[in-house]
């Protein structure tokens, strides 16, 4: 071994090693993921020549056989530049040991090889990051990498490698691992500071956050979680992300939520409302481990995509974590797809970000429920009707006052605030209130009246306690009662005047009832009495219309009965006059035609009173009658009943009326053939039919030159069978007039006559109102 | 037996007598067979257990019914007469002294041909007779 020339050669080797590192320190920070692959071949091709530059100073065995501290460089660059620009830097290596040649040219290729590939697979196999690797594990690599170093030297003929190894075997174990570990100490010591850079960055980006999810104006909780979430992706990087509530007691997930960037792509519409633990894949595991689980191969860990729901969009690397409250798993929040691995960082990260936000989200429910109870306390109290509320101190001071009653009688919270109670204003005997509050103050809670202002106050105070049960404050509930005592005062008033009006109203009532009694008795007596007039109006009528019966019956025997004899009589008078006529003499003839005359006679009488009984009887109805023309009829039918007679008849034109047609007719049959028989004497007779109007009445006439009558006997003129003249002057039945008379009356009218003997006679008649 | 052209049915033997008195006077009275009550006109009409009644030899050409009767009444009498098919058409005079409305009405109710007040002249009384006889006998075609 040269001296001065090897130790020249072993400070360009440790330099370029060096340099290496500053390699590294440059590229660490480098985070830039876009050109990811130009830093890669940019990285192999320094590589490769650093590679080549210490293979430019070995140190010479021998002749062929050089070494140099590329094992060195290949190796820590296979463990922390990764796989390509390590094979870049292998590649360059070899390329330009091949173009030295030489009898080690084998052994120079192979120990290229060796130490770089062992870097690769080391860094491959790691079970731990790479700022995690202590001095130990260093130093393991590099004696790994030599040993097999020294293995390569076997591809020299043997003499010769034992030869090599002779020399090479001491200061190869003892310098090359130590160098690699210092090497990769500088590597390591530089990732632990970046890892310490990224970790406060993201720190400070949790916190960055938080303030800004603190400070986000939102009004329900699940928007809050909905912007968690997102700051959440950005704390992780990742791409999806959900959140669904746990319920540790039904093991029920509920309410779940995701970032949108989850329905893109995803042919779920709505995450599923419930679903229980059981029902869970990753979700579940998380519940299930209680921990963060993180999956970085999502393909290999769960084949054909199981462990994410149907439709779920492609999941690569996942991150989930559980969300603690009160030592309870509240929610699981869960991320994905970030391009580098997720580590214990990531899930460091996300489960102090989400436990903020989940402070934060219960300090914020907490202070919506206190705001909330405290606005209720609030209305309670300032609307206390007519009292207010006071805390004082164990001094008696007023802390706080507030109520409606307050303002009424013009005081503040602040005129009160810090005064003691016996010096607030218009308070009256304040010792004495002052003694009340002094008894709460040893525990006990009492019910005191105070005037205050004027006005009367029931007050109500109790201890408030503190921590170990001593009394720090009293409330005190203050109510006006002034009016209740007015009212009360007016109350008893009001019963007095009560009682009196009572007592006057009985006496009333006592005097009215016996006046509401009489007038009882006589409403009893007028109805007995109209009960009496009922019954007595039904016997009457009863009697009435029995005699009514008897009466028809009567007259219909009558006019049967009384005939028939009446006809034996004539009729077998008549069979003598006739068959015995030759053996009659004048003498016996007379007397029966006086038989006949009488017989007849009574016929007629029979068949007048028949017919005055009969318009007593008969049923009434009025119809519009032309009177005129009535009476012309009567007269010419009367006209040629009397052939001889000359009599001028004279009838007023359209006497219009409204009676029953066929007593009309009796009625002015009998007055007209009363008038034809009472002018039979006269020369020229005259009979007139009219009208004259008198005091808005019509009063119908029927006037004749007649014999007369003396007025004197008209009052007896109406009586049935009573005449005024012989029966030998004017035969007739008497009955006539008051027939008469009965229609008359029935239609509601008068008659009544004008005469003078041997002038005339005159009827006069109205009709009543026709209705 | 020889057939009767009238039934008088008339309780009052005067009125029966007088009747018969005229219509000898116009050679019908042999044709004029005399019930005294409403039962005897019945079973005159219609017949007994033991003898046949007009209805099965042969019909009056008229029945003269008073309506006084005693026991069943003349309305009665009349009532029976129309109900039976055999005498629904046979022709009914009512003769009677009453002049009131309401026998007049019952009458023509029941289906009586003719009413005929029987007036207390006799002389007016034989006349109305003597045209009944001559109208019902002479000139009337019934529905028998």
């Amino acid at each position: 071994m040269n001296g001065a020339p090897s130790f020249l050669a072993l400070i360009h080797n440790v330099s370029l090693l060096l340099a290496m590192a500053l390699l590294f320190d440059l590229i660490v920070g480098v985070r830039e993921y876009r050109r990811w692959w130009l830093w890669q071949v940019v990285l192999g091709l320094v590589l490769g020549g650093a590679a080549i530059a210490l293979m430019m100073t070995p140190w010479m065995l021998s002749p062929g056989i050089i070494f140099d501290t590329r094992t060195v460089l290949l190796g820590i660059s296979g463990l922390f530049f990764g796989t390509l620009p390590t094979l870049m830097a292998m590649a360059m290596a070899l390329v330009y040991r091949f173009s030295l040649g030489g009898t080690a040219l084998w052994m120079g290729l192979t120990t290229i090889l060796t130490s770089g590939l062992i870097g690769i697979l080391w860094r491959r196999w790691l079970n731990k990051p790479l700022d995690r690797l202590n001095a130990w594990d260093l130093y393991r690599f590099g004696l790994v990498v030599h040993l097999v170093m020294l293995l390569c030297a076997f591809t020299l003929p043997l003499r010769v490698a034992l030869d090599v190894l002779d020399n090479i075997v001491l200061p190869v174990l003892l310098i090359y691992p130590l160098g690699t570990l210092l090497l990769g100490l500088l590597m390591v010591n530089r990732l632990r500071r970046e890892r310490i850079a990224v970790d406060l960055k993201r720190n400070e980006a949790r916190m960055h956050s938080l303030v800004e999810i603190l400070q986000q104006p939102v009004q329900s909780v699940r928007e809050f979680l909905d912007f968690a979430l997102h700051e959440a992706l950005r704390l992780t990087e990742s791409q999806v992300g959900y959140l669904f509530f746990y319920a540790e007691e039904t093991q029920q997930f509920s309410q779940g939520l995701a970032s949108r960037s989850a329905y893109a792509g995803s042919s779920i519409v709505e995450l599923p409302e419930n679903f229980s633990l059981s029902q869970a894949g990753l979700l579940g595991e998380v519940v299930r481990q209680r921990k963060a689980v993180i999956v970085n191969n999502l393909a290999e860990a769960f084949p054909a995509g199981r462990g994410l729901p149907v439709g779920h969009i492609p999941i690569r690397r996942y991150l989930g974590t559980p969300v603690f409250s009160n030592g309870k798993i509240v929610a699981v929040v869960g991320v994905g797809n970030k391009e580098q691995e997720y580590d214990d960082t990531d899930a460091i990260q996300l489960a102090l970000l989400m436990d903020g936000i989940w402070k934060a989200a219960e300090r914020r429910q907490a202070e919506a429920l206190r705001s909330e109870s405290e606005a209720r306390y609030e209305a309670i109290v300032e609307n206390l009707p007519g009292g207010f509320v006071a805390m004082l101190d164990r001094d008696l001071r007023v802390l706080f006052s507030a109520g409606e009653a307050m303002a009424q009688i013009g005081l503040t919270d602040d005129m009160l605030a810090g005064r003691k109670i016996h010096e607030v204003p218009g308070l009256e005997a304040g010792e004495d209130v002052a003694r009340q509050y002094r008894r709460v103050l040893e525990g006990e809670t009492v019910h005191f009246e105070m005037k205050l202002a004027g006005r009367d106050f029931g007050v109500h105070a109790v201890p408030l306690r503190g921590d170990q049960g001593e009394v720090v404050h009293i409330l005190s509930l203050s109510i006006d009662i002034t009016e209740r005592k007015h009212s009360l005062d007016q109350l008893r008033q009001a019963q007095v005047e009560l009682e009196r009006l009572f007592h006057e109203s009985e006496l009333s009532r006592r005097a009215l009832l016996s006046v509401v009694e009489d007038q009882k008795r006589t409403e009893e007596k007028i109805r007995q009495l109209n009960l009496e007039l009922e019954e007595r109006v039904r016997e009457r009528t009863a009697q009435y219309e029995a005699a009514n019966r008897e009466l028809e019956a009567f007259a219909y025997s009558v006019s049967h009965d009384l005939r028939a004899p009446l006809r034996a009589m004539d009729g077998f008078s008549g069979a003598l006059l006739e068959e015995y006529q030759d053996r009659l003499d004048d003498q016996a003839r007379h007397y029966l035609k006086r038989i006949r005359e009488a017989s007849q006679r009574m016929g007629q009488l029979i068949e007048d009173l028949l017919n005055l009984s009969r318009v007593t009887r008969r049923e009434m109805a009025r119809k519009p009658v032309d009177l005129s023309q009535m009476a012309r009829e009567i007269a010419d039918e009367l006209q040629s009943q009397h052939p001889g007679r000359q009599v001028a008849v004279e009838v007023m034109p359209d006497l219009m009326v409204e009676v029953d047609p066929n007593l009309m007719k009796i009625a002015l049959e009998n007055l007209l053939s009363n008038a034809f028989k009472f002018t039979a004497r006269r020369e020229e007779a005259r009979i007139n039919v009219g009208v004259v109007e008198k005091g808005g009445e019509k009063i119908y006439y029927i006037r004749d030159n007649g014999i007369g009558f003396d007025m004197a006997y008209a009052s007896k003129l109406f009586t049935p069978f009573q005449r005024l003249h012989s029966l030998q002057d004017f035969p007739g039945t008497g009955v006539g007039l008051a027939t008469v008379q009965r229609i008359i009356q029935r239609h509601g009218g008068r008659i009544w006559p004008e005469a003078e003997p041997g002038v005339g006679a005159t009827f006069y008649f109205t009709l009543g109102a026709s209705e | 037996m020889s057939s009767y052209q009238v039934l008088l049915v008339e309780d009052n033997p005067d009125d029966e007598e007088l009747a018969l008195r005229v219509m000898r006077q116009h050679q019908v009275a042999d044709e004029v067979l005399v019930a005294h009550d409403g039962m005897e006109a019945l079973e005159v009409l219609f017949g007994t257990d033991t003898r046949p009644g007009l209805v099965q030899r042969e019909l009056p050409r008229v029945v003269l019914l008073d309506l006084k009767l005693p026991g069943l009444s003349g309305l009665e009498v009349l009532a029976r007469i129309r109900s039976d098919p055999r005498t629904r058409y046979l022709p009914v005079v009512v003769l009677t002294s009453s002049t009131e409305e309401s026998d007049i009405l019952s009458s023509y109710r029941l289906g009586a041909n003719s009413f005929v007040h029987k007036p207390v002249e006799f002389q007016r009384f034989a006349d109305a007779v003597r045209q009944l006889g001559h109208y019902w006998l002479k000139i009337n075609r019934s529905a028998l």
